[in-house]
Order: C-alpha cells, then sequence, then structure tokens
C-alpha cells in the first residue's frame, strides 16, 4: 500500500488530452520529481492531486484511503504554488497561521470579537502561535515574521510560502516548481534545504519542476512526463542511464545526448565510419533505429587513430570541463562530447580527430522511439 | 525676452488646464459667492464676484431655519449608505462567482449583466413605481434604495478586479481549508480595497446627488433626499431669495467636497483603476 498514489488520471480540454493515463503511486516518505517541458500536463496533474481540479477518468488515494470526490479542503495536503500564493495582506506570521486557524478553530471562535469570549480559544490560539514560531525558526524566517508579502523579496517570499505547507503535517506535500523564481545561487542552495525538511518530516512529496538537474539531484524517483504521457519514472541513476524512450534520454542530461539515425546493417550492427557502435539490434536488416550516446562517453583521440574521424567545430569551456563539438566526416551526423580541460588543451576549432565511444555506451530506440533490446552485449568497439 | 521663455509645452498645457478647469469651477464659485450675498446685492445691476456686504451666515440661517436641513442630510447619509451597503453585499459574492468558479449558467449570467448594463433607471422606473405604490412602500427609505440594490455595474467593476487576483491565491485558500464564503470574506474582500473605494465613489456620488428616483417615489419632506429638499425649498418657502437657496446648495454640497478633500489619493487612484471618468 501506497501512502498517497494517483491511478490512471486521464484528463481532457475539449479535444486535446492533457493527461493520458498517468499513475503514479509514492511510498512513505518518497520525495518523486515530476519533470516535463513546459505544458506537458505536470501542473494539472499537481491540481488533480490536491483536489483543485477533476481528472475524466482515474482515482486518488492517500494512506488507502480514496480521495478523489473529496474537497480540497478535506484532503489534508500542502501546495507550494510556483507564485507562492502569499496572501498579501497578511503578515508572514499570519500567513503560516492560516491553515492552523482554519483547522483548529471553529468557525464561531474566528469570528472578530465574538469569537474571544469562547473558552479554550485562548489556549489555543498560543499553541498556534507556537507552531508558527517554531517553524519559522526552521526556515529561518523569524525576523520576517511581523513583514508583508509584499516587502519581503522572491526568496523570502519563498520560504514563507514552504513554511505555510510545512506548519501542519499534511498527508502528501505537492510542490509546484517552488524555487523557478530564484536565482541560480539560491535554487541550488535551496535545493539542498528542500530536501533535508522533506527528510525531517517524511511526508511524501510530489514536486515539479522543468529543471532536469533538479529532479536527478533532489529525488527518490523521477517521474518524465512528455506530452500528457508519462514515459518512465525511476530512481535517478536509472533514468539517466537506462532511458526507455529517446524522449527521456533527450530531456534528461546536459549537453543533451548525441543522437544519429541510422540503419542496421548484418548481424544487427550499426556501423558509423567504418566502426560497428553497436551489433545485436533486434529486428532484420535494414531497421531504422536511432543510436543515442552521452556525451561524456565519447573520448578525443589524435586524428589517425581507430575510431569515428570527425572534425571540432566549436568549444566551449565550463570551467570544469570542457563542452566540444564535433562533425563527423563524410556525414552530416555531429556530436558532442564532454572532456576535462587538460585533455583537450591542445585540441582547437578546425583540428581533424578521431572518436572513439565507450563499450555498450549506445543506447538504440527504434522508430516508435521505444528502447530496442539487445541480443548479444557489447564488449569492445570493433574496427572493420 | 523673459515673457518669451515662459511659453514652454509644459506651460502651454497647464494654462489650457487651468481655463479648463476654470470653466468647469465657474458654476459652483458663483454659487458660493451668491451664497455669501444679501438678497438685494444679488438683484443689483453690477456683477461683482466679492460680496460687498458679506451675508453668508444669514443665508445659512435662514436655509437651516426654513428647511429641515439637518433632516435632509440624514436622509441622504443613510439612503446612501444602504444603498451602498447592500450593493456591495451582492455584487461581491456575485462578481467572485462569475470571476473564479465554474458552473454552467456564467455564460448566461454574464449576458445578462451585459444587457442590465445597457438598461438605464428611467426605462424600469414605471413599473417599479406601480409595485411600489401597490404595496404602499412610497415614502421610505426602501423606496429610495430598493431599485438600485443589485448594481450591474458594480458587479461587472469587481468583477474585472476580481479577474485579475491570481488563481492560485484561491487555490492556496481552498487547500488551507476555507470555504467559499471564507475565500470571500478573508481573501477576496480585504484585498479588493482599491475596486470597493472605486465603486464607493460612483455609487454615493450618483445617489447622493440623485433627483430622478426621489423625486418619483417621495413626496414629503421627512424622505426628502438634500436635492429633492433643495427643489421643495425653491418650490415653496424661498420664491426669489437666491442667497439663501445657494447656501442651501453649498450645505448639501459640502459633504461630497470634503470627503473629495479628505480622500483625494484615493478617489483618484479609484477613477484611474476604473478607466472611466465621470
Ligand atoms: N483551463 C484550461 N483549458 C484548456 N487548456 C488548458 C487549461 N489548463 C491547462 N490547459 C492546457 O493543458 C496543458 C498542460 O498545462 P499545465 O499547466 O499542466 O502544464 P505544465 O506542465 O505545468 O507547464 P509549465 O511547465 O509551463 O507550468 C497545456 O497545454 C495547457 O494549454
Ligand atoms: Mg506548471
Amino acid at each position: 500500500m501506497s501512502a498517497f498514489s494517483l491511478k490512471n488520471i486521464s484528463k481532457s480540454y475539449g479535444p486535446s488530452r492533457i493527461l493520458d493515463d498517468i499513475t503514479i503511486e509514492a511510498g512513505e516518505g518518497e520525495f518523486i520529481a515530476l519533470v516535463g517541458p513546459s505544458g506537458c500536463g505536470k501542473s494539472t496533474l499537481l491540481r488533480i492531486a490536491a483536489g483543485l481540479d477533476h481528472g475524466d477518468d482515474g482515482s486518488v488515494s492517500m494512506g488507502g484511503r480514496d480521495i478523489t470526490a473529496e474537497h480540497p479542503a478535506d484532503r489534508n495536503v500542502a501546495m507550494v504554488f510556483q507564485s507562492y500564493a502569499l496572501y498579501p495582506h497578511l503578515t508572514a506570521a499570519q500567513n503560516i497561521a492560516v491553515p492552523l486557524t482554519m483547522r483548529n478553530l471553529s468557525a464561531l471562535e474566528r469570528m472578530p470579537f465574538v469569537g474571544r469570549l469562547i473558552p479554550g480559544r485562548a489556549e489555543r490560539q498560543v499553541a498556534i502561535r507556537q507552531q508558527v514560531a517554531t517553524t519559522a525558526a526552521s526556515l529561518r524566517i523569524d525576523h520576517l515574521l511581523d513583514r508583508k508579502p509584499g516587502h519581503m523579496s522572491g526568496g523570502q517570499r519563498q520560504r514563507v510560502a514552504l513554511a505555510r505547507a510545512l506548519v501542519r503535517q499534511p498527508g502528501v506535500f505537492l510542490m509546484d516548481e517552488p524555487l523557478s523564481n530564484l536565482d541560480a545561487n539560491l535554487r541550488v542552495h535551496t535545493r539542498a534545504e528542500i530536501v533535508e525538511l522533506h527528510r525531517r518530516a517524511g511526508v511524501p512529496t510530489l514536486y515539479v519542476t522543468h529543471d532536469q538537474a533538479e529532479a536527478l539531484s533532489m529525488a527518490d524517483r523521477v517521474a518524465v512526463m512528455m506530452g500528457g504521457k508519462l514515459l518512465q519514472i525511476d530512481e535517478p541513476s536509472r533514468i539517466y542511464d537506462d532511458p526507455r524512450h529517446i524522449e527521456v534520454a533527450q530531456f534528461i542530461g546536459s549537453p543533451r545526448i548525441n543522437v544519429l539515425d541510422a540503419v542496421t546493417s548484418e548481424n544487427g550492427a550499426v556501423v558509423l565510419g567504418g566502426n560497428v557502435l553497436v551489433e545485436g539490434v533486434a529486428g532484420p536488416v535494414g531497421t531504422p533505429v536511432q543510436i543515442a550516446i552521452r556525451p561524456e562517453r565519447i573520448k578525443l583521440r589524435p586524428a589517425g587513430g581507430g575510431g569515428i574521424p570527425a572534425i571540432v567545430s566549436r568549444l566551449e569551456f565550463l570551467g570544469s570541463e570542457v563542452i566540444v563539438f564535433t562533425r563527423i566526416d563524410g556525414s552530416d551526423g555531429s556530436f558532442t562530447m564532454k572532456a576535462a580541460p587538460q585533455d583537450v588543451a591542445h585540441v582547437a576549432a578546425g583540428m581533424p580527430v578521431t572518436l572513439e565511444v565507450d563499450p555498450g555506451a549506445c543506447l538504440v530506440f527504434g522508430k516508435d522511439g521505444l528502447r530496442v533490446p539487445l541480443r548479444t552485449p557489447i564488449k569492445q568497439m570493433a574496427h572493420v | 525676452m523673459s515673457l518669451l521663455s515662459l511659453i514652454s509645452p509644459r506651460n502651454l498645457r497647464l494654462a489650457l488646464l487651468s481655463l479648463g478647469a476654470l470653466v468647469f469651477l465657474a458654476p459652483y464659485i458663483w454659487m458660493l459667492s451668491t451664497a455669501a450675498k444679501s438678497r438685494e446685492e444679488i438683484f443689483s445691476s453690477s456683477l461683482s464676484l466679492w460680496p460687498h456686504h458679506w451675508a453668508l451666515w444669514e443665508n445659512l440661517g435662514k436655509a437651516f431655519s426654513r428647511v429641515p436641513m439637518l433632516q435632509l442630510l440624514f436622509n441622504g447619509v443613510f439612503v446612501c449608505a444602504l444603498i451602498f451597503f447592500v450593493q456591495v453585499v451582492i455584487a461581491i459574492p456575485c462578481a467572485y462567482a462569475m470571476a473564479k468558479l465554474k458552473f454552467r449558467a456564467a455564460q448566461t449570467m454574464m449576458t445578462l449583466v451585459m444587457l442590465g448594463l445597457l438598461v438605464p433607471i428611467h426605462a424600469t422606473a414605471l413599473p417599479i413605481y406601480v409595485a411600489l405604490n401597490k404595496t404602499g412602500m412610497l415614502n421610505s427609505y426602501f423606496a429610495l434604495s430598493a431599485p438600485f440594490f443589485i448594481s450591474v455595474f458594480g458587479i461587472f467593476l469587481f468583477l474585472q478586479f476580481f479577474r485579475a487576483m491570481p488563481d492560485d491565491l484561491i487555490s492556496a485558500a481552498r487547500l488551507d481549508g476555507m470555504s467559499e464564503a471564507a475565500i470571500v470574506s478573508r481573501v477576496i474582500v480585504p484585498n479588493a480595497w482599491p475596486a470597493v473605494t472605486a465603486f464607493a465613489i460612483f455609487s454615493v456620488v450618483a445617489h447622493w446627488n440623485d433627483l430622478f428616483w426621489p423625486l418619483i417615489v417621495v413626496t414629503s419632506t421627512e424622505r426628502a433626499t438634500p436635492p429633492l429638499g433643495l427643489l421643495f425649498f425653491r418650490a415653496a418657502e424661498a420664491g426669489d431669495d437666491y442667497g439663501a437657496l445657494m447656501a442651501a446648495t453649498l450645505v448639501v454640497t459640502l459633504p461630497l467636497v470634503a470627503a473629495f478633500l479628505a480622500a483625494q489619493r484615493r478617489f483618484i487612484e479609484g477613477i484611474t483603476l476604473t478607466g472611466l471618468k465621470g
């Protein structure tokens, strides 16, 4: 039994299918990152999980209880919005206290003057204030508590929004690109902090982002969505090394994975520049396939060696590494690779080189985009 | 040379605007002047803006003694407040529902609001009058205010304002456990002050100055609003005592002028918010 699950969720707006049969099950305390390009339906899925929207099909359940029909207020979910959605007329402290006030005080107790007369309200209010203070302290925003959102920076607002979600014990955390409005430095810093907060709270989390690096670095499992479909959900390393779909391979990883169109020859082999890249691809001779190779799995060698002859077209220096762009000789294909600066110190644009692909680095995808299994694992790149 | 240098585009604009302001203000200034003149001076052949003989207190005294001025002012304040209060209480939830909730009749309601904007009170005056007459409710505060309780203009104005409010804010409120009523009272209203102020200006100015409707449903001085009271005063008592009449007018217009001066900034914010001028 999973702590929080979305089962077979589908949704259409008119003729366009925004979500297509999506199933995600989060275990106890699991952090799942939902990643995909803009417009693929991530926010819609999150809103369905929160009960703010309803799918045409499928069910949502929490701790084994079906909550598909429940009102958002009854679901006990906490959500952090991309725009933070803080109440502009309330101070940070009041903002954080809202979910507690709405839950712990009755309608009568919340009334401006009458409420004060009800016995027990004062104690509950002290308890709320205590909780707000504790949460604020854990996010180090104690000094902002009396400020209104209009007088805070983006990063400070983001923390208040996090505090408002953390202050109660929700059944699930939903976060919709909470870091996308922060600058790069703060983003990396806050990433680590969210992971830490999540670990302490131990609540299952669905975290939406369009930044694949964020997804890989934070999540226990990454769910890749494209055009309303869930293409793969797996651990970050599996998503990176063993993508099930060409679009997953292309979306994850920076710089982008190299993709070549090719056809199989004798023995299910794919040959490039006189080199067998891969062997044992299923299907008859002449099957069109796509070969994908990660940039860091290609090595640059001096021209003339055994390998794929190519010409360097451009270099990008990134500090700890250099991205080398090359054109393959005698074809319109191109390869991007990642190298250590000292290894390419002598390389300049226009230089002929030889490329050597790591054995087993080739991922083969069929025309439908799905991964094609290999009959025989490759050991060594062979020259023919 | 120095005179020529005064002719800059900026000064020209200022001069033009000042001239315009003077044209619009002239009747009011003349009213002030007349209110301070004695009867003889008003009818003397020489025109002068500044009274020779200061008779403002005298005229004010006459206005207050011959007309139940305090009663008129109270009626005006009460009717305007009642209308404004009920309008807001109805228009805000209505506009919220139309702006942020999805329901089947939304489109139809939008059409109805648009139609409502096109129908002036003059068109419906007669049937409403007949209904009030049949139920014996003429000459009452209710008759003065009820036809204005539902303000399509108010609904429209709030609708535009609420549409600009972020959906996420309302989603967050729902997740925090608020009911729709709580969202309206705790999130929408506290953030709608600019719109409420703008609407207050239109509503209060329109109904404080309204003569058409009070003239139809009120015949007694007890329920008369200030403009209607002035009309009674001119017809019955003042005769040709324009000094007293203008003094009474001054008293009637004073609350709005004072309110404007006190809240000038907010007034202008409100009017620029709606993008309307009137
Ligand atoms: N109310 C609506 N009516 C029609 N189409 C909608 C509606 N809401 C969303 N969509 C469509 O659904 C698709 C998915 O939207 P969604 O907001 O879930 O994307 P997203 O993955 O969150 O994108 P982003 O990364 O830009 O936030 C989009 O193509 C959008 O145009
Ligand atoms: Mg989104």
